[in-house]
Formats: structure tokens, sequence, C-alpha cells
């Protein structure tokens, strides 16, 4: 039997819907008795993930939906966001600090969920969709003397 | 939910955000608000960010392009007091260095 613990949502691709996922984040870091900090930082990069999935995935196509699976295991959270698009190539998201790149109005999104989890990887299944994988190791608890 | 009040202060539009600024609702009001700056002629724009709690990349974005929108009107738009996690995000994309941030508003109207 799996040690881990999974929470499953699905939702229809609306903008508007982010904010539930953000607020299940929230809880499931509640749950795990984590900071503040490690929960805005893990909660912001699955914010930009799922905006990811239902603006460039679906579209915001409100009959494609988003799978958001949270996946408790030992030492780490695992959150997979698919959604029901094309996919998209990851290797040619540039650096939005760079000079030339500073001013535009869009592209920070990847490289904020790059920042805030520890491992990030994108499978694109043909004829399904793009499912992106976010894992964080927990902290480790101090053990008692 | 962002809040925004506008009062004017030594000839400059101070606009005081208090909220988020994210995707669909925040960034929109941000702009709503720079823009009627705009339209009534006012293009000295100084944006009060100390009672902005949380920003994603499309409340960034929109900062960039509400900047953007202002520069072309000959204008200027800056920043006063981010604070905490609106701070840190600014600085980890390095827009720290492209907006003019103040740390206080006595400063950044005395700027203009």
């Amino acid at each position: 039997m799996s040690d881990r613990q999974r929470i499953e949502i699905t939702m229809a691709s609306r903008v508007e819907y982010v904010n539930l996922i953000h607020a299940a984040s929230d809880e499931v870091c509640r749950l795990l008795d984590l900071d503040e900090d490690w929960a805005m930082n893990f909660g912001l990069a699955l914010h930009e993930a799922a905006v990811n999935a239902i603006k460039h995935g679906n579209r915001e196509d409100a009959e494609k939906k988003v799978f958001v699976v949270f996946s408790i295991g030992p030492g780490e959270l695992e959150v997979t966001i698919s959604d029901q698009g094309n996919g998209f190539d990851v290797s040619r998201a540039e650096d939005p600090r760079a000079m030339k790149n500073i001013d535009r109005t869009s592209g920070r999104g990847l490289f904020l969920i790059r920042n805030f989890v520890d491992q990030v990887t994108f499978t694109h299944i043909p004829g399904q969709g793009l499912v992106v994988s976010l894992v964080k190791r927990l902290p480790v608890a101090e053990k008692k003397s | 939910m962002l809040k925004v009040s506008s009062r004017e202060e030594k000839g400059v539009r101070v606009i005081d955000l208090n909220g988020k600024i994210t995707i669909g609702k925040g960034d929109l009001i941000l702009r709503e608000a720079v823009d009627q700056s705009l339209k009534e002629g006012q293009s000295s724009i100084l944006l009060n960010l100390g009672n902005v709690s949380y920003m994603d990349s499309a409340g960034i974005g929109e900062l960039v392009a509400c900047y953007k929108r202002v520069l072309e009107r000959k204008g200027k738009m800056k920043l006063v007091n981010p604070a905490g996690r609106v701070q840190d995000l600014l600085a980890l994309t390095k827009l720290d260095e492209y907006f003019d941030t103040f740390p206080t508003e006595q400063e950044a109207l005395a700027s203009y």
C-alpha cells in the first residue's frame, strides 16, 4: 500500500478558479504544519502552474479541464497539474531578468515556479495534454533530545 | 481583492494599493487606476505598495505594463514602500533595478 496521501481536484479552465487551488495549497500546508514562507512559496509556484494550464494549455476553454493532484509523501510535497492542451516547448522560455527581457509584460511565471520549488518536470502526453510536476522537500523536523 | 484609493500630493497622483495584485482581478484594478490618472491628464504617478501583501507574475507584468504606458505619455511612474513578499519578488525578478523605488513617500515625491 502506498504511504502517500492524495488529494485530487478537477476544475474547468477558468482563471478565477486559481484562487481555489491556491487556497487548497494553503490548507494542505497548514495540515502539514508548514510555516507561512514555505506555504507562500509553494502556493505561488502552484498558482503560476495552474494559470499556465488554464491560459496557455487549455486556452481558457471552459470545456477543458485542469486536474490538480496533491501527493504528500515521505519528506516531500508533490503537486501535478495536468491540462488538455498541446503543450509547449519549455526550452524556449527565456530568462525574464535578462536586459532584453526585463520590460516584458509576461513570461515570468515559469521563472517563479522554478524558484519556489525544488524540482519541476514537464511531460507532454500526445493527445492528452501537459503534466507539470512540482516537488518541494518538506523541512526536516528537529529531533527532541 | 485589491483596494485602491488615489490622492494628489505635490503635483503627483499617489495611488494607495491595499491587498493582492494577482491575475484576473488585482491586475485589472491596478490597470484601471493608472489609466484613470492618465485619462485625467495626470502622468506623474506614485504607486504606494506598502499594503500590497502579494503579487503573482500577472501582477508583476501589469506593473511593467503600467510603467510603459506612463512612459509613453512622457510621464513618470515610481514605486514607494514595497515590503516583504512584494519587495522579495521585485528583487528576484530584478525589477527593483528597473523601477524607481523609494522607501518613503517623502523621498519619492521629492524625486519628481
